[in-house]
């Protein structure tokens, strides 16, 4: 079960994604970060995956298409504080570079509205 | 040698916990358990391969996987399905191995083979995974199922000193 928490900033969605992202769960994390780029108003949504224990190629295609969605309806999808083991995934699969990213709360806190 | 043998059913539902118990063998040799990460991934994208591409949907089928530990050296691992074979199922064909990636076509992995997955392909990204991260990959199909062979050699600092002395004693008994 995918279990996304939202803190909501606005035009800027803040979702936490706890657990996994893998096949077992892939379409439904999909679904559910479509139907945030659908809500009126959002520019951004920033998925912080600090909590997700493990990531694997299903995961990683979901990412990719909730990102390409996004990019099609001029909108972002940013990658909050992946893990050692994410960044490690992303890297092998040759993504380095596909998603922005923010490291760290600094990162975040730049990008949130006052 | 250690060898060890798992099997369950391949649904999306039960192949995480059973790639979690099979990590949680591997880790016990290890030095560090975060050094289990890139062996658990392997597993985890060789069985949701079996998940997604070996059996018709809604008659799922059996998944083994055979792990050999060499301790010091590396493990291998055999991951078996009795389902559709290469043509449907993206094995590597044989011969195919890392860690280069240069590995050319792969069955059903994508027109652009396992090197040329594009950055916006949302699939085909696990067998260029695997092929990265081991050693050699190579596809067997037969009567006795399809079987993925994946070779990981491990560095020597990387084991765990306990269990290294549990196997030389298991040796001089024998």
């Amino acid at each position: 079960m995918a279990h996304l928490e939202l803190d909501d900033h606005g035009n800027i969605l803040v979702a936490t994604l706890t657990g996994e992202l893998t096949l077992a769960n892939a379409t439904e994390v999909r679904n559910e970060l479509e139907r945030l780029f659908a809500r009126k108003g959002v520019s951004d949504v920033v998925l912080d995956l600090g909590a997700v224990s493990f990531l694997d190629s299903s995961g990683l295609g979901t990412l990719v298409a909730a990102s390409t969605k996004a990019r099609s309806m001029g909108r972002r999808l940013l990658l909050y504080r992946p893990t050692a083991e994410a960044v490690h995934t992303m890297e092998t699969a040759q993504l380095t570079g596909f998603f922005p990213i923010l490291g760290d709360e600094e990162d975040l806190l730049a990008l949130l509205p006052d | 040698m250690h060898n060890y043998e798992f099997s369950t059913t391949a649904l999306r539902e039960t192949y995480r916990p059973f790639v979690r118990g099979i990590a949680a063998t591997m880790a016990a040799y290890l030095a560090v358990p975060t050094l289990v990460h890139p062996l658990e991934l392997v597993t985890a994208e060789a069985c949701a391969n079996v998940v997604r591409h070996a059996y018709p949907e809604g008659q799922p089928g059996p998944v083994r996987v055979r792990l050999t530990v060499n301790p010091r050296v590396g493990m291998e691992l055999a991951v078996t399905d009795w389902g559709r074979g290469c043509a449907v199922c993206p094995l590597p064909p044989p011969g195919v191995s890392g860690p280069s990636g240069q590995t050319g076509q792969a069955g059903q992995a994508g027109q652009a083979g396992v090197t040329g997955v594009a950055p916006e392909a949302t699939s085909g990204r696990g067998l260029r995974i695997i092929a990265c991260l081991c050693d050699s990959v190579t596809g067997e199909t037969g009567p006795d199922g399809n079987t993925l062979h994946l070779q990981l050699a491990i560095p020597e600092e990387q084991w765990r000193t306990s269990s290294l002395t549990i196997t030389e004693t298991s040796l001089s008994r024998r």
